[in-house]
């Protein structure tokens, strides 16, 4: 007798539509006649809509949500899907604006879509082999992706390298998840869990298996030392890719994380704390300090990930629930300003071919609007008030106070005002130096929309923070 | 209680619309001033037909919470008794004719439209002091308004002398305000016993610091400190001995600024600080004589510097520190309604002095006195308006001047022998500096090289001489309207014997002003050769202007701002600021270098780190 579990199919909406959207984009993508490829952009946003209505629809069904051993979709979980699903949509906008080097659309959106789909199912995991497998799907898409331009010889390194070091850490992951189950006897959170929490003392395998396993997940934060891929990786690959690299992979590796620590390593915390606070300041000291002396804005921008991903383990290290939601809030304010700087980078780099930073020179007097929300998105990303960057640097430091960390806060504090430094220097090149032609930047209406729609979330976020407070609160 | 918010809000709209659309519209800026300013006037000359028919109807408070803390509320809003609404009618009328005489003496300058920008926000500071129901708001005006005067002062920024003065006007209003916010502070904390019991709200600290005094609450010592902290204030920004250095100067503002704020208004304020505290001062009698002394010097030593100076503008300024002194003196002595009437009056005939004064500086490009002269024939209505200004200030009786001054001296006489001499002497020092001035700049003959590349001097045009002539009717009358009863009090008994001696004492000082200046018939430089001692002194200005520099220059600028200098040279820019910049330079460099760009670098470092994590596993 084979025990059905009981599937809730409700619940599992969104990741279903995306799911058949993968086929539906395949079968597009072998019809559609190589001159009408629009229509296969057209396809993949009405797809992000469909499961971001499925997403809200199965919020609001009291029946839908609930959990199986293999995935806790809860509202947690929905939170940042909402956010993968935005990202995702905005990353379609990259690609539809002029001159990008990407050609047949239609597989980069099927690599998309798989993409997004190892990230939905990351950030609502609950089992050890299903974290190995959501890995694995956004990565592999991701791999590819970052090599999509095959006759542009950096992204093709790019690809190569961030493969070879990815298949390294995947390595380890595995190990890692072999070492629990020869430990616990299960590959759900729960039995490992239970396993740590029964046996005294803990295991040498199952403290070995857990740094293993954070090992590969640092990979794909970009946490110190496992962060060595990110500048060359950044600066090679098509910025598109790049920014859902640093957005949505970002985000489902941190969320995939808290998951762990709250589900899984809880009885062991101590385990991965000390050493999690250690990596962050080492993670935000080596983004902003190797941010410096870059001359080219993705590389910057690739330091800049590094930098942030050592705030966002600040907030993991504290491990109270409070750090859970300044992370929350933290992720939603990075997508909002990533995405803007990525979106002005691909503008810019469309324009001009280039994404060194001697592109930005004077941008203020070419294209005021795009400088505009470029400085405000920068200032974000440092985290000056009143913008949303602010807050969520605010939330987590508060938490690290809150969970006795002062000399963490501190190193976070003086990275604050490092990062400063190199976000301003973008600005001044844009604001006080000449530039290299006086010719205006053209903007598409689309693009216009979407970079004045996330400015405005950077604005809103940051000075009306209490209804999304709130909101991230009620979903720990 | 509309009209009430209107009288505050209405200048500061304009303000602000003037800030917005009317920046490069001169015209339409400086409309909307006058508009503004108008719309406020009109709106208190209602509330004044109202309460006078209806003298139930004051005082009348309306109030907003503006700042809500946990145990502190700071409301916002308006107090309108007798002596606000008077001073509102003054800031407001006074005002109103100095906005319409700017559009003339103003035409055709570069910065046109911020000059009406910033008067019509001088207004809604003046306002707020003048209406505010609690300490902290009219602390607000009080620093806005020495804002807009460190504005106007420096107008034209570009002249060095005008920005300085603009600077110093700001910084010893500094000095002063460091005491009066110390002031409101230890008030404040002396109004209860707990943060939720204090309050900064003018009528109930009226009501409550006396039974607290008299239960013991307060500590003995404690209301006299509060009495001179606050007195810093106005001894800041009415002026007084020896935080006076800073009006003078104030001059090389615009003729109107001097006129507005320097002369009939802001000055003004700590005189009015005074009447409407005064139920704090009155129960501290020693700080009331303090008060009452300073007023006493300034007025007397003020008048001197006013004997030997030769620019228009500065006599003015002088006479204008003198007769704050008189007011000062008169709070001083209890004479909360002979204070307030002065200040009344004098802003009427003073704001004439310096507008008529303007009109002279605009016919003729020229301020010094001795490159005046004989005005009477080429601006007859100007000389005849100053004249009746000067008049008014010399107390010639009959005029406002005259009844306003009666009553400090009657003060005087009745609490102070000393005082009383000084403010009769101060009186004819009076008489005799305006005569001065009047003789040689207005009569006499035109001096050769005066005005030479100007043309010949020429008569204001009418949007300037209405204005003086609106001033000039109250100047003669302000002493007709019962502004005492007013303010609700008896006014002093007439005193045949001090009018007679005073009258003497301005005769005299009119008549040798006359003998010296017209009739020549003493010689000026032979009086300056007898009078050595006193010339040089007051040539010297005392030599209060000489310590303040001797003591900016050689103490804070050499000690004190060179160790700062030090300290930020070599500690901050030098170790923090250069230092962290090469280490994190450094530190960038370095990670460079581990940034190798091969792959097989990288996966190294990826085992390394592994290791080192499995390290804390096995290392024990």
């Amino acid at each position: 007798m084979i025990d059905i579990p009981t599937i809730p199919w409700c619940a599992l909406a969104p990741e279903l539509a995306v799911a058949t959207w993968i086929l539906l984009l395949l079968v597009a993508t072998l019809c559609v006649p190589a001159h009408r490829q629009s229509v296969l952009s057209h396809l993949a946003v009405l797809g992000i809509v469909v499961a971001a209505g499925l997403l809200v629809w199965a919020s609001q069904h009291p029946s839908a949500s609930g959990g199986t051993a293999m995935l806790s979709l809860d509202r947690f979980g929905g939170y940042f899907k909402g956010l993968l699903l935005l990202a995702t949509a905005v990353v379609i906008v990259m690609t539809r604006l002029p001159r990008q080097l990407l050609t047949h659309v239609g597989a980069f959106y099927l690599l998309l879509y798989t993409a997004l789909l190892g990230a939905l199912i990351l950030v609502s995991v609950n089992n050890l082999l299903l974290l190995f497998l959501g890995l694995e799907l956004l990565t592999f898409s991701l791999y590819i992706m970052a090599a999509y331009v095959k006759t542009d010889p950096r992204s093709v390194e790019a690809g190569m390298k961030y493969l070879i070091l990815g298949s390294v850490s995947s390595g380890f992951l595995i190990y890692g998840i072999a070492l629990l189950y020869g430990m616990a006897g299960t590959i759900t959170f729960t039995g490992v869990r239970a396993a740590f929490a029964n046996t005294q003392p803990t295991p040498v395998a199952g403290q070995v298996g857990l740094y293993l396993i954070l090992a590969g997940l640092g990979f794909k934060v970009a946490a110190v030392p496992f962060q060595l891929w990110v500048p060359d990786v950044y600066e090679g690959a098509p910025t598109p890719v790049v920014a859902m690299l640093s957005v949505g992979s970002k985000m489902a590796g941190v969320v995939a994380m808290l998951r762990l620590l709250d589900g899984l390593v809880a009885p062991v915390q101590w385990v991965w704390t000390p050493v999690l606070a250690v990596i962050s300041a080492a993670t935000m000291l080596y983004g902003n300090l190797g941010a410096i002396p870059q001359t080219n804005i993705k590389r910057l921008l690739g330091y800049s990930s590094i930098g942030h991903a050592g705030y966002l383990l600040m907030g993991i290290a504290t491990a109270t629930p409070e750090s859970a939601a300044a992370i929350s809030y933290y992720l939603l304010a990075y997508l909002c300003s990533n995405l803007a700087v990525f979106l002005v980078v691909v503008i810019v780099g469309g324009a001009t071919g280039s994404d060194s930073l001697d592109e930005y020179r004077g941008l203020s007097r070419r294209s005021p609007g795009l400088a505009a929300a470029m400085f405000i998105a920068l200032l974000s990303l440092a985290g000056v008030p009143p913008l949303a960057g602010f807050v969520g640097k605010l939330l987590v430091l508060l938490s690290a106070v809150k969970g006795q960390r002062l000399w963490l806060v501190a190193i976070g504090a003086v990275n604050v005002a490092i990062s400063l430094y190199y976000y301003l220097t973008v600005v001044k090149r844009m604001y006080l130096e000449a530039p290299n032609t006086s010719s205006s930047i053209r903007i598409t209406p689309l693009a216009a929309a979407t970079l004045a729609a996330l400015v405005l979330g950077i604005v809103v976020v940051g000075v009306y923070q209490q209804p999304f407070l709130a909101y991230i609160r009620s979903t720990l | 209680m509309v009209t009430a918010w209107l009288i505050l809000f209405a200048p500061l709209a304009a303000a602000i619309a003037i800030l917005l659309v009317a920046i490069h519209r001169p015209r339409l800026a400086s409309t909307l001033a006058i508009a503004g300013l108008g719309t406020s006037f009109a709106a208190t000359v209602w509330w004044f037909l109202q309460a006078l028919h209806q003298p139930m109807l004051l005082p009348s408070e309306t109030s907003v919470n503006w700042i809500s803390l946990p145990n502190l509320t700071i409301p916002f809003g308006i107090l309108l008794d007798q002596l606000s609404l008077l001073m509102a009618l003054v800031v407001t009328g006074v005002g109103s004719a100095i906005f319409i005489y700017s559009t003339g003496y103003m035409a055709g300058d570069a910065a046109y439209s911020r000059f009406f920008g910033v008067l019509s926000l001088f207004a809604f500071s003046m306002l707020t002091i003048v209406l505010s129901t609690n300490w902290i708001e009219l602390f607000m005006g009080w620093e806005l308004v020495g804002f807009c005067s460190y504005l106007l002062i420096g107008h034209w920024y570009a002249k060095p002398s005008a920005a300085d003065a603009g600077k110093k006007a700001f910084m010893v209003n500094r000095v002063a305000d460091f005491g009066f916010l110390l002031g409101i502070l230890a008030l404040w904390a002396a109004s209860g016993a707990t943060p939720a019991e204090r309050t900064f709200h003018f009528h109930t600290l009226q009501l409550r610091l006396p039974l607290l005094a008299h239960a013991g609450t307060i500590a003995a010592g404690t209301l006299p400190v509060i009495g001179v902290l606050i007195f810093c204030g106005p001894m800041g920004k009415s002026a007084q001995f020896p935080l006076h250095v800073w009006l003078p100067d104030a001059m090389e503002g615009p003729t109107p600024v001097s006129a507005l704020i320097h002369a009939a208004t802001m000055v003004a304020a700590g005189v009015y600080l005074l009447c409407r505290a005064f139920w704090l001062f009155e129960g501290v009698p020693q700080v009331l004589t303090l008060i009452a002394w300073v007023g006493g010097l300034t007025a007397f030593l003020s008048a001197g510097l006013a004997l030997v100076e030769n620019d228009l503008k500065r006599i003015l300024a002088y006479s204008t520190l003198s007769q704050l002194g008189y007011m000062v003196m008169a709070l001083g002595l209890g004479g909360r309604v002979a204070g307030m009437y002065h200040l009344t009056t004098h802003a009427f005939f003073k704001a004439l002095l310096f507008l008529a004064a303007g009109s002279v500086i605009h016919g003729t490009h020229e301020q010094d006195i001795h490159k005046l002269g004989g005005l009477w024939r080429s601006m007859r209505w100007t000389s005849l308006l100053f004249l009746i200004g000067a008049l008014a200030l010399a107390g010639f009786p009959g005029l406002s001047g005259f009844f306003s001054k009666e009553e400090i001296l009657v003060l005087a006489h009745e609490h102070s022998a000393p005082l009383y001499w000084i403010g009769t002497l101060t009186a004819g020092l009076t008489a005799f500096y305006i005569g001065r001035a009047w003789c040689v700049a207005f009569l006499g003959h035109p001096h050769a090289d005066s005005h030479s590349g100007h043309g010949a001097a020429h008569e204001s045009p009418p949007v300037m001489l209405i204005p003086l002539a609106l001033l000039a009717l109250l100047s003669l009358s302000a002493g007709y309207v019962g502004i005492p009863r007013f303010l609700g009090e008896h006014a002093e008994e007439f005193h045949w014997g001090v009018a007679i001696i005073s009258l003497i004492v301005v005769g005299l000082g009119l008549g040798l002003a006359w003998l010296i200046y017209y009739r020549r018939a003493i010689s000026a430089q032979q009086l300056a050769h007898a009078l050595a001692l006193p010339h040089t002194l007051l040539q010297h200005r005392y030599y209060i202007d000489d310590a303040y520099t001797w003591y900016v220059e050689t103490i804070q600028q050499r000690l004190i701002a060179g160790l700062c200098a030090w300290i930020e040279r070599a500690l901050i820019i030098g170790l923090f600021v250069n230092g962290i910049a090469w280490l994190t330079q450094t530190a960038g460099r370095v990670l460079r270098r581990l940034q190798t760009g091969v792959v097989q670098t990288y996966a190294l470092v990826f085992l390394l780190g592994i290791l080192a994590l499995l390290s804390r596993v096995f290392a024990w």
